[in-house]
C-alpha cells in the first residue's frame, strides 16, 4: 500500500532566500547558523536538516547546484572569487583585394568564431570527511549556476558543463584544508555574429 | 523474488540491479516456455517490455527466469529543478517512480508458432495512450534516482539512514542527500533540503531553528503548511470513442499539478493529464479488481467478465480530483457515462480454424461474436507462389459453430494458403476492428491416377486410339487433364495435350493420337498440378 502522498520525495525550502518568504521577520544578517525541521500534525519531527552555517558570501560568490547521488535531487556548493576566462577560437580566410581598393578593404578575415567562458572555481570550506560528497559534484551529469536575474528578468539557474578533473580526496599532510577545484564552462556557448 | 527492502512501500535505487526471478511453465504443458515477457509499468502506465528466451534454471516442473529492469527505470527517471528562491514545499515527481511488472509466459499454437499468453500491452504513440495488458502482476515498489556504490549498504533506506545529521527523524523518514553538516550557505542564496518520507502523517509545519551571532541558544519559529488546496476541477467530460476507449477531459484551476481519478467510488488512480484515456481493458480490470476478484483471461487472452461485474448498460461515474503539493486535495468533479452494449462494436471474441473439407470445398471456423451481434464481414486472400489475390470482403450471418465458409470458385490453382480475417458488423456503417488474420495452408490431395494402356488400335491411316484407364480418388466429379507424349520408335517425339473428362463412376476414357507414325508409343498421363508428380505411364506397341 502506498503512502498518503503519491511521491514520498519532498524538497523543503532551506536557503535563506527560500525562507525569507516564510519567515519575513528574521534578520539574516545576524543569523550564525540554523536548521529546519518538518513536523507532523502532532507537532513531532518528521525530518530535520543538518546545520546550515552562514558564510561570508557576496557578489563574487558563485553557487553551483548539482544532482546528488542520494536521491537525484539538487545540492549546492559555494565558490568564492572565481576567475572567469573568456576563450574564443576561429578560422581565417583571405579575400582578394580589387585593383582599386579602399583603405577599409580587408585581406585576411576570421570566421567560424566560437567562444565560451571557463570558470575556475575553488572551495576550501569543506573538510576531508566531505570529499565523497564534493566528488558527487565532480561526477554530476548536470550543474546549474544560481543566477540573479539581470535586465529585469527573474532569478533562475544557468546550466554549466563540468570539465573533467582530478581531485585529491586524501592528502598525507596539511589535511585540515582541502582545495576542491573544478572548472566549469557555460553549457550554452556565446553566439557570435558574421559580417 | 521481487525487488525492494522490508519497508513498505518498497523502494530501490535505480543504479543497482532491480531483479525479478519468476517461475514459468509452457502454456501447452511442460516446464519450458519459448519466451517469457516482463512488461514494465511506470506510474500505472505501461512503458516497455523485456523478453527472455534463456531461463536461469529449470526443473521437471517449471523454469525460472531473471529480469533486470534497472535500465528501463533509469531511462524513465528525470530531475526536478526547483524554483530559485521558491518558498513552497515541493513534491518531487521526476526523480522517483512507482513501478510494477506483469509477466506473461508462452507456448506454441497448432501451427507451431509461438503464442504468448494473455493480452500484450501496447506502448503509447504520439497520439494514442499506452494500453495495459494482462499477466501475473508483481508487487508495486518505488524506484529512486539514486546510486549505491559497491561499498554502500545495498538496502537503499538503510544506506540513507546513515546520513541523518540529526536525531530528529521518524523511522520512516530519510534525507535525500549525503551533504555534510555544517553545510555552508550565504544570505540571499537558494537551497532545498530533500526528504524521503514513507509514512502517512500529514506534513503540518516547517520550523526554522536559528542561532543569532553571539547567542548560545537556538530560537524556533514555525510556519503552518497550508492544509488547503484551492484547486478546482470542473467540466469533466467523458466521450466514448471507437474501440470502447473512454476519453476523459477536464479543466482545473491552479496550483495543483497532480490529478487523480476514481471509477464508481473505487480506488484513486493517477491521471496522466487533463486529457487521458481509459481503455476497455483498463475499465474492465479496474471494475474486476474493485470487486475483489482476480483478473482472469481465457485461452485467447481476453479478460473473462465475472457475472457480478456490470460493464455495459449501467452508468459509471468517473470522478477527478486535484492534489496540491502539500498533499491536500482540492475540489473534485465527476461525470457519468453509460456504455450501451448495443452501440458498442467489439471485435469478434473468437475466430479459430477448425478444418478443411476438400470434399465439400469448405473451410470450417469456430466463431464467437460479441452479444448481441450476429452479422460479420469476412475478408480473404490467397497466397499462391508469393502472389496475393487481394482482399475481397463478404457479408455473412453467423448461425452456429462450426461456420462453414465456401471456398471461392476457381481455387486452388495449385497449393497455397488462404488468409482470412473477420470483423463484427454492428450496423450498416459500423464495424469493429479486424480479428487477427488466420493463415490456412490449402493443399488438396492429389488424385491418384493410374493410367493403363490397354491397347493402341490402328483404326486407319494416321489415327490411333488409346484406351486408358484412370482411377481418381475422393473427388466427385473431377476433371483430369492429361498430358500425353507419344514417342516414335525413331526417337522423335510428338506431344499432344488432351483433356480426358472422367465423369463420376467411370474409370475409362479415350484419347486419339492423329498422325502418329507406325511404331511403338509410350503414353504418359498425370494430373497437372503445381506439384506435378512423375506421370504414370504405360506403353503398347502400335498394332497395325
Amino acid at each position: 500500500m502506498l503512502p498518503f502522498y503519491e511521491s514520498p520525495l519532498f524538497l523543503l525550502p532551506a536557503g535563506p532566500k527560500n525562507l525569507v518568504g516564510i519567515f519575513p521577520l528574521i534578520d539574516w544578517n545576524n543569523v550564525e547558523e540554523y536548521f529546519i525541521t518538518l513536523k507532523d500534525e502532532d507537532d513531532l519531527p518528521i525530518a530535520t536538516s543538518g546545520l546550515h552555517a552562514m558564510g561570508c558570501y557576496g557578489e563574487d560568490t558563485y553557487r553551483v547546484h548539482f544532482l546528488n547521488k542520494a536521491a537525484g535531487c539538487f545540492d549546492a556548493i559555494n565558490f568564492n572569487r572565481v576567475p572567469i576566462t573568456h576563450e574564443s577560437t576561429s578560422s581565417t580566410f583571405q579575400r582578394p583585394l580589387p585593383a582599386s581598393f579602399q583603405k577599409t578593404d580587408t585581406g585576411v578575415e576570421r570566421h567560424n568564431i566560437k567562444s565560451n567562458e571557463t570558470l575556475d572555481a575553488l572551495s576550501q570550506s569543506y573538510p576531508e570527511e566531505a570529499m565523497d560528497w564534493l566528488c558527487e559534484l565532480a561526477d554530476s551529469p548536470v550543474a546549474f549556476l544560481e543566477w540573479a536575474g539581470t535586465q529585469g528578468q527573474a532569478d533562475s539557474f544557468i546550466p554549466l558543463v563540468i570539465k573533467d578533473t582530478r581531485i585529491i580526496k586524501r592528502k598525507t599532510e596539511n589535511r585540515f584544508v582541502y582545495d576542491f577545484r573544478l572548472q566549469f564552462q557555460m553549457s550554452n556557448s556565446n553566439l557570435t555574429i558574421r559580417r | 523474488m521481487q525487488p525492494g527492502s522490508a519497508v513498505t512501500p518498497k523502494i530501490v535505487a535505480a543504479y543497482r540491479p532491480i531483479l525479478f526471478r519468476v517461475s514459468a511453465t509452457n502454456t501447452n504443458g511442460g516446464p519450458l516456455p519459448p519466451v517469457v515477457y516482463c512488461d514494465v509499468y511506470i506510474n500505472d502506465l505501461y512503458y516497455k517490455s523485456l523478453s527472455a528466451t534463456q531461463y536461469a534454471s529449470i526443473t521437471d516442473v517449471a523454469s525460472e527466469w531473471l529480469f533486470d529492469i534497472s535500465d528501463i527505470c533509469q531511462e524513465a527517471l528525470d530531475m526536478d529543478v526547483p524554483l530559485n528562491g521558491g518558498s513552497a514545499l515541493i513534491t518531487a515527481q521526476k526523480p522517483i517512480l512507482k513501478t510494477f511488472c506483469r509477466f506473461r509466459a508462452s507456448g506454441y499454437n497448432a501451427s507451431n508458432f509461438v503464442q504468448v499468453e494473455g493480452v500484450a500491452p501496447q506502448q503509447s504513440t504520439g497520439t494514442m495512450p499506452p494500453v495495459a495488458g494482462t499477466g501475473l502482476q508483481s508487487e508495486t515498489f518505488m524506484v529512486l534516482n539514486a546510486v549505491l556504490q559497491h561499498e554502500d549498504n545495498q538496502d537503499l533506506v538503510t544506506h540513507l539512514s546513515h546520513f541523518r545529521r540529526s536525531a530528529n527523524y521518524k523511522p520512516d523518514a530519510y534525507p535525500g542527500t549525503h551533504r555534510p553538516a555544517p553545510y555552508f550557505i550565504g544570505k540571499g542564496q537558494s537551497d532545498y533540503f530533500p526528504v524521503l518520507y514513507l509514512g502517512d502523517k500529514v506534513l503540518s509545519k516547517l520550523c526554522l531553528s536559528y542561532r543569532l551571532k553571539g547567542q548560545a541558544n537556538f530560537i524556533e519559529t514555525c510556519f503552518n503548511i497550508p492544509q488547503v488546496c484551492n484547486s478546482v476541477v470542473s467540466n469533466v467530460t467523458l466521450t466514448l470513442l471507437p474501440g470502447n476507449l473512454i476519453q476523459v477531459t477536464f479543466e482545473s484551476t491552479p496550483p495543483a499539478t497532480i490529478f487523480e481519478y476514481a471509477i464508481d467510488g473505487g480506488s484513486w488512480q493517477l491521471a496522466p493529464g487533463t486529457t487521458f484515456f481509459i481503455t476497455y481493458n483498463d475499465l474492465l480490470q479496474y471494475l474486476i479488481t474493485e470487486s475483489g476478484q482476480p483478473v482472469l483471461t481465457d485461452d485467447t487472452g481476453e479478460i473473462i467478465i465475472p457475472e457480478d461485474v456490470d460493464l455495459y448498460d449501467v452508468p459509471h461515474t468517473i470522478e477527478v480530483r486535484p492534489r496540491c503539493s502539500n498533499g491536500v486535495y482540492g475540489t473534485s468533479d465527476s461525470a457519468v457515462i453509460t456504455i450501451d452494449s448495443a452501440a458498442v462494436c467489439n471485435p469478434p471474441e473468437l475466430f479459430e480454424f477448425v478444418d478443411i473439407n476438400y470434399g465439400t470445398n469448405k473451410i470450417n471456423f469456430n466463431i464467437t461474436l460479441p452479444a448481441p451481434h450476429a452479422n460479420f464481414q469476412l475478408a480473404w486472400s490467397f497466397d499462391y507462389g508469393g502472389y496475393l489475390s487481394g482482399e475481397p470482403i463478404q457479408d455473412h450471418v453467423f448461425g452456429a459453430n462450426p461456420f462453414a465458409w465456401d471456398i471461392p470458385p476457381g481455387y486452388p490453382p495449385g497449393g497455397g494458403s488462404f488468409r482470412v480475417k473477420i470483423r463484427t458488423k454492428c450496423g450498416d456503417d459500423s464495424f469493429s476492428g479486424w480479428s487477427p488474420e488466420l493463415i490456412i495452408p490449402y493443399n488438396p490431395p492429389l488424385a491418384e491416377i493410374i493410367i493403363e494402356v490397354d491397347s493402341i488400335v490402328n483404326t486407319g491411316t494416321g489415327t490411333y486410339r488409346v484406351i486408358i484407364h484412370t482411377t481418381a480418388t475422393s473427388m466427385d466429379p473431377i476433371t483430369v487433364e492429361g498430358y500425353f507424349v507419344a514417342e516414335h520408335s525413331s526417337g522423335s517425339t510428338v506431344s499432344f495435350n488432351y483433356t480426358v473428362v472422367v465423369p463420376a463412376g467411370m474409370t475409362t476414357g479415350t484419347a486419339e493420337l492423329p498422325n502418329a507414325a507406325p511404331g511403338g508409343a509410350v503414353v504418359y498421363g498425370g494430373q497437372i498440378n503445381n506439384a506435378f508428380p512423375d506421370p504414370t505411364s504405360d506403353s503398347k506397341n502400335l498394332v497395325y
